[in-house]
């Protein structure tokens, strides 16, 4: 680890590891992922389903339902800012039932999620649970006052005729419209660092290109930090400044997003770049990434796309992890076909 | 109106097929009528698919994009009469005689199914869990009667080997797959009964993305190796343009352009696939495009809008647009639903600089 300003780090995820301990055997869903976000930057988080992106997430929020989910390792560094001192949180300390560790989700971090319809309860208005969140963390205000705000924040994340649509329930608004009330709830009480989830995912294309509109100027305007996990490379480089590529649980490589799609060094990515159809055209025959993934009760001992990688060496890459080196600056990867820089 | 077409008896087709299309639909309709109150009163129409007229060729891959409720799944589901269309023409080339889709009854519409087949979003909710893939591979055949015992097994083995299974895998259950292969069942079910025409909705959407790509493939090989014809329904414009040949944009219920693919893509001439187009994300754009995203969702299609039905979120609308309503014309070798189609100089999506596929 490099970075040379420090005083700028929103969250730190140092060597972070989430097992899951089923009845079957144990799921190592995340195993020692480390990245940093700084303020109002953006990190993308691209993988296949199983690869340990969501559950990332879950840990920096402590939503992973624990048990079977267990947080064996690492820390997630919390750093408050100049309003609380600098002070600096490990968020896997807290109880993740407890009263700190909810005065920060909403009010620090918040997430948006793929489905917005089982995010919202189908029993209350849109006004009422966006009404709950800002009393929680602003018990201040009157109800009048929330109710103002709830209204406000409607209208900002662009829902037409918020004053009434206030009133509605989930069921009431479309796909689109309910994601925008999901992202005014997240945004009720400021947070510092928005984590989407595949907020998209369930949208049509044109729904899909309003709300990353609409995400991308919220960040701007608030200044906040993203983590944007898509399994869908082009979404992830409209919406990142750096893109984070995992598989299995960890991280293969790291670097700015025009440096990851120009010039991509782990064979992982090199493969996954290769099997996408994209709507640029030129592309004469996808190629299918060989073999199928392991078994993840079972992840061999060494890289764990060794059985699926065109450039395995056989004694070197099944024998360890390969470590995460930077091969220049700001381009890491962890495969021990590259060498660090001098 | 939602009786003409069940009433007319079965009759050769009052005109035959233009020159060499497999599949040609006329003024297709599908009205979803809405009933309410104690007597089920009908009071009103949701006009899913309405007058939509489309020629395909043999062997070619037509994609048909739109977004949902834009009725390409209505669409597809009419042409194969897993819905019954409310009005319109359906007609088929079967050798030398031209089969009337649309009026087909019993043993008729039975044998015609073994000439357009269909294949499924969802390979989880497609499959029936408690059907072996012997069974789920062989039933086309079996209440199709074209084969059963020895034979059936034999023409099951033939194409599962076909689509990437193995011969072990015909005594197991559809749990027992992972989402790729299911589709690979789902996919020899449709190919076992050696159909002409398949349609294709939605096959990959629900698959993981290095998934996908083996999918894509082996339709593109099966295709080369039987002369398929696709229908291929996808909201994902990466997909059907590695795809399609041509591609049918729906808005509404209603075609508002089919051209060749690179023309469609490169040089858009409706102002929704241009729309459309702007809106898919890439991978070269980088942070903070600007679109020509346009505001609003689709109409509700029990109420549409008078005049052309994409005009209320039409930028380049004029007061033409807003009372009559353009028809699906020839613009330069392009069919066109728009009054400006002449006028207008869209973009689309160019071929990317340097190489989208890159090594």
């Amino acid at each position: 680890m490099t970075s040379a300003s420090t005083n700028d780090k929103l969250i730190e995820v140092r060597d972070l590891r989430t097992y899951f301990y089923l009845y079957e055997g144990i799921v190592r869903a995340v195993d020692g992922v480390s990245f940093e976000i700084r303020q109002g930057r953006s990190l993308g988080v691209i993988g296949e389903s199983g690869c340990g992106k969501s559950v990332t997430a879950q840990s920096i929020m402590r939503i992973a339902p624990e048990p079977p989910a267990r947080h064996v390792g690492g820390e997630i560094l919390l750093h408050l800012g100049p309003n609380h001192n600098g002070e600096v949180i490990d968020m896997l300390k807290l109880d993740p039932r407890g009263e700190r560790i909810r005065s920060l989700r909403w009010k620090e971090i918040s997430m948006i999620f793929q489905e917005p319809m089982t995010s919202f309860s189908p029993l209350f208005t849109i006004g009422n649970q966006i009404g709950e969140a800002i009393q929680l963390h602003l018990p201040d205000l009157s109800k009048k006052q929330v109710r103002e705000r709830t209204i406000d924040l409607l209208g900002r994340v662009g829902i037409p005729q918020p004053k009434r649509l206030i009133d509605s329930y989930p069921h009431q608004l479309s796909g689109g419209m309910r994601q925008r009330a999901m992202i005014a709830m997240a945004l009720s009480c400021n947070p510092r660092l928005l984590i989407a989830d595949e907020p998209t995912t369930a949208l049509d294309v044109t729904i899909e290109a309003q709300i990353l509109e609409l995400i991308a100027n919220l960040q701007q305007e608030f200044n906040m930090a993203l983590m944007y996990i898509s399994h869908d490379l082009a979404v992830v480089s409209e919406m990142s400044d750096e893109i984070m590529v995992m598989y299995l649980g960890l991280v293969m490589e790291q670097a700015e997003t025009g440096e990851i799609f120009d010039h991509p060094l782990h064979p992982y990515t090199q493969a996954l770049w290769r099997s996408i159809p994209r709507v640029e055209g030129g592309q004469d025959r996808l190629v299918p990434i060989s073999g199928t993934l392991p078994s993840p009760y079972n992840l061999p001992k060494g890289c764990p796309f060794y059985s699926r990688c065109e450039h395995r060496m056989p004694g070197i890459c099944d024998a360890v992890r390969p470590p995460m080196i930077e091969v220049s600056p700001n381009h890491k990867v962890s495969c021990f076909l590259y060498k660090s820089e001098p | 109106m939602q009786t003409s077409v069940q009433s007319s008896e079965p009759s050769s087709p009052s005109a035959g097929l233009s020159d060499t299309a497999l599949l040609e639909i006329r003024g297709l309709r599908k009205w979803f009528p809405i009933q309410k109150g104690f007597l089920k009163r009908t009071v009103g129409y949701v006009r899913a698919v309405d007058g939509v007229n489309l020629a395909i060729q043999p062997g070619e891959t037509l994609g048909v994009v739109g977004e949902s409720g834009s009725g390409k799944t209505t669409l597809g589901r009419c042409v194969l009469r897993l819905y019954e269309p409310t009005a319109g023409e359906i007609l088929l080339r079967d050798g030398e005689r031209v089969l009337p889709v649309h009026e087909l009854e019993g043993n008729a519409l039975r044998a015609f199914r073994r000439n357009a087949q269909m294949i499924f979003q969802d390979p989880y909710s497609s499959l029936n869990p408690r059907m072996n893939v012997l069974e789920t591979v062989g039933e086309p055949l079996l209440v199709n009667n074209v084969a059963r015992g020895k034979e059936l097994e034999d023409r099951v083995t033939e194409v599962i080997l076909q689509v990437g299974l193995r011969v072990e895998h015909l005594r197991r259950f559809p749990h027992s797959f992972s989402g790729g292969q299911r589709q690979r069942i789902g996919i020899a079910r449709a190919l076992v009964v050696r159909p002409k025409l398949v349609v294709a909705d939605e096959p990959v959407s629900a698959l993981d993305v290095s998934i996908q790509a083996q999918i894509l493939n082996l339709l593109k090989d099966l295709q080369a190796e039987y002369q398929l014809t696709y229908i291929f329904i996808t909201h994902a414009m990466s997909v059907v343009r590695y795809m399609a040949d041509r591609i049918a944009v729906m808005y509404a219920g209603k075609m508002v352009e089919v051209a060749g693919k690179e023309s469609l893509l490169t040089r858009p001439r409706h102002p929704y696939t241009e729309a459309l187009l702007s809106a898919v994300p890439r991978t070269t754009s980088g942070r903070n495009v600007k679109r020509t995203v346009s505001a609003g969702e689709v109409p509700d299609l029990a109420n549409l809008p008078a005049g052309c039905v994409f005009h209320p979120r039409c930028k380049y609308a004029v007061d033409r647009c807003r009372v009559e309503e353009p028809e699906l014309r020839p613009v330069d070798g392009q069919l066109v639903k728009c009054h400006l189609a002449e006028q207008l100089s869209l973009t689309g999506i160019g071929p990317s600089p340097n190489g989208a596929g890159r090594k």
